[in-house]
């Protein structure tokens, strides 16, 4: 009886909290970017655009756009780069908190997160291999790598095996746990042929080579 | 709205079916013909090549790297069998394909112009760029499966289909094509050509399996061109008759078919959003049907693959279009069903989804008691008496064709050649599918496809000719 009592309870409390729906946005887009809710038809996206919980955003090859989340000021941000798709899967405000759940099955994304004076953020951005969770910072993701630039992130793989990663760290997974900041491979390492990041004159931060060998 | 978008393309294709006469069984690039390739005169030598085309992918898209071509092109020689790419996003996904040959000159082009002739490839694994890093990936180039019909090498090619006049007359078939300004005849063995011109000004699309009253023992070749239909005789002879009774403004033809029953000839035709039907008894005036506009709804071609099926002794019809699958049964036919409502009934729209996610279905074929469904995400095969379709599991698509869009479909009794954008998959009597980067071949935009069933010769035409290849290897 005394469960029974207490679960509902909790089940009432659960019910009477608040639920708002967080405003999402297009703020900035560039080159072929679209987006479409659930399964329905691509449209081509455009600034202004309020986007539905369970739309997918589309960037092309070279295009970009800019989300932002919550309230006009205050809003988190997300920038989403080229060959990239990402579904808003939680857009919601609960007593105070705002809870943003985004996946991001390929492709790359920086957030940056931030919230009106009083309330909290949950900002989670999912890949298949990671989950970067964080509360109030600033991060970039392609779903397997991370790069910290504010605040402190925790970075886990979809088993649930995670670290915290701090401003300007890097962590990588490729499924197992994330790797430690202090490894050669988040070091940006010049592998010593020649082409290593220090001989990379252009192209954008997170962007690599490939040699081809025959 | 797009339940009623889908009503009303049922209604208007199927108004367009009937006002033809009857469904009409097309091409669907499987026969039996017999072809024998000559063995592939590559060296196999990676030292004989002076060039190297490498084309990046991530997942399906095409990545640009060169400068004007999608892909990066080096000559061997200054490259040192070494290319570095970059910089590209960093991620996972990516997948190289090297192809290695040479250039020869165009005969088409003719000056300076060259055509590159691919003579190894090596596909990599997929890998991830990783930021800041140079990725390698060490490749060990094969010979190339792929061989080219050197009668029409160089030339841009609009389709192919095939003619078989005889079942019991061994090598009695002939492949059509056009290019821009010429119906072109091949002989059976791919050996030869004779050539139509088209009229001045007038330019071939594509190629359709078409009839004509006059001819009653075979099918013959339509081409389809900015200016309507040209039923091709074969030779140096078009039939430029058959247009006279053709509606004012014909617009261009991206597609047609048609077939002889009863002496009678039912035919159709696919414009830019719109459909048509033809019928002629050689008595009176043809009878175009050329109104069935659809342009509200869509642009190209409504219709994007169709099938018939006379196995059970009835007439079903199976359309793949842009708005919806759907079979419509023969008694819309027999029983002169030609009200709305009747129509609607008669048909029976149907859906796939793989793991919950719609598919949209671009091709069709049949075999035996499957049909197999070409999507935007892969093929799966289903019972063609059960078309009410649950969701279908990733493990159920043919693995090969997992997330890759179909283009172009053949499945035969023995071999099966399915087309995507940047893969040939194949396989030979049930046996697992191979994977063929369409680069490695002289085609890499690919027009038309012909699978011959009883040898497993895979035919596509496209803009440099046809490339050819053996899927039992040669």
């Amino acid at each position: 009886m005394k469960k029974t009592t207490i679960m509902l309870l909790l089940l009432l409390a659960v019910v009477a909290s608040p639920l708002f729906a967080q405003d999402a946005m297009i703020r900035e887009v560039s080159g072929k970017v679209e987006y479409r809710v659930g399964s329905g038809g691509w449209q081509t996206a455009t600034v202004g655009r309020q986007l539905a919980l369970n739309a997918t955003i589309s960037t092309g090859f070279g295009a970009s756009a800019i989300i932002r989340i919550g309230e006009a000021a205050n809003g988190s941000v997300l920038e989403i780069s080229q060959l990239t798709r990402l579904t808003l899967e939680e857009l919601i405000e609960r007593e105070g908190t705002l809870s943003t759940n985004v996946f991001v099955p390929v492709g790359r994304v920086r957030a940056t997160v931030s919230t009106a004076e009083g309330r909290s953020a949950d900002f989670r951005v999912r890949g298949p291999l990671s989950t970067a969770a964080v509360r109030g910072t600033g991060f970039e993701t392609n779903g397997w790598q991370l790069s910290v630039t504010e605040g402190v992130v925790e970075f886990a793989n979809a088993l649930g095996e995670g670290r915290n990663i701090n401003p300007g760290q890097i962590s990588v997974t490729t499924g197992g746990a994330p790797s430690n900041p202090a490894d050669e491979l988040n070091q940006l390492a010049d592998i010593g042929d020649g082409r290593g990041p220090d001989d990379f004159d252009d192209g954008p931060r997170s962007s690599g080579y490939i040699t081809v060998k025959w | 709205m797009m339940k009623n978008t889908i009503k009303l393309l049922g209604i208007a294709l199927i108004t367009g079916l009937l006002l033809a006469g009857c469904y009409v069984p097309v091409n669907d690039g499987v026969g039996s013909v017999g072809i024998k390739l000559p063995d592939a005169s590559s060296t196999g030598e990676a030292s004989d090549q002076e060039i190297a085309r490498i084309y990046l992918l991530n997942e399906i898209a095409l990545v640009t790297i060169g400068e004007t071509t999608p892909y990066k092109v080096v000559e061997i020689e200054q490259a040192d069998n070494e290319v570095s790419i970059g910089p590209v996003p960093s991620g996972p996904g990516y997948q190289i394909i090297l192809v290695l040959g040479n250039d020869a000159a165009d005969p088409v082009a003719g000056g300076d112009a060259t055509i590159f002739v691919p003579e190894l490839y090596a596909v990599s694994d997929q890998f991830a760029v990783i930021a800041g890093q140079a990725t390698l990936k060490e490749l060990v180039p094969v010979t190339s499966p792929f061989g080219l019909v050197p009668v029409v090498f160089g030339e841009n090619l609009k389709g192919i289909v095939n003619v078989q006049r005889g079942p019991t007359i061994p090598d009695d078939f002939l492949f059509y094509t056009a290019s821009a300004g010429e119906a072109i005849e091949l002989a059976h063995d791919l050996s030869a050509t004779v050539r139509a011109a088209l009229p001045d000004g007038e330019e071939a699309i594509g190629m359709g399996m078409g009839a004509l009253v006059t001819e009653p023992t075979y099918g013959v070749p339509w081409v389809n061109t900015t200016k309507g239909i040209l039923p091709y005789l074969g030779g140096t002879s078009l039939e430029l008759g058959f247009r006279t009774d053709y509606p004012s403004d014909f617009p261009p033809v991206l597609d047609s078919g048609a077939f002889l029953s009863g002496g009678d000839l039912f035919g159709w035709f696919q414009v830019d959003g719109g459909l048509g039907g033809v019928y002629d008894n050689e008595v009176g005036a043809k009878q175009w049907v050329a109104d069935i506009d659809l342009s509200t709804f869509i642009s190209g071609q409504p219709i994007s693959d169709l099938v018939v099926d006379s196995s059970t002794g009835g007439i079903d019809g199976y359309f793949a279009s842009k708005l919806g699958a759907f079979k419509a049964p023969e008694r819309i036919l027999t029983e002169n069903i030609n009200t709305v409502q009747g129509i609607l009934e008669a048909s029976s729209f149907f859906e796939v989804a793989i793991d919950d996610e719609e598919a949209t279905i671009t091709e069709l074929a049949l075999v035996d008691t499957e049909l197999y469904l070409g999507t935007n995400r892969g093929v799966v095969s289903v019972l063609k008496a059960d078309l009410d379709l649950d969701s279908i599991p990733t493990s159920d698509v043919v693995t090969e064709s997992i997330g890759r869009t179909v283009q172009d479909m053949a499945i035969g009794a023995n071999y099966h050649a399915i087309l995507t954008d940047h893969f040939l998959i194949v396989s030979s009597d049930g046996g697992p599918y191979s994977l063929l980067p369409i680069y490695a071949g002289i085609v890499t935009a690919p027009t038309g496809l012909f699978l011959d069933d009883s040898t497993g010769v895979v035919l596509i035409a496209g803009e440099t000719g046809i490339a050819s290849v053996d899927i039992d290897g040669p």
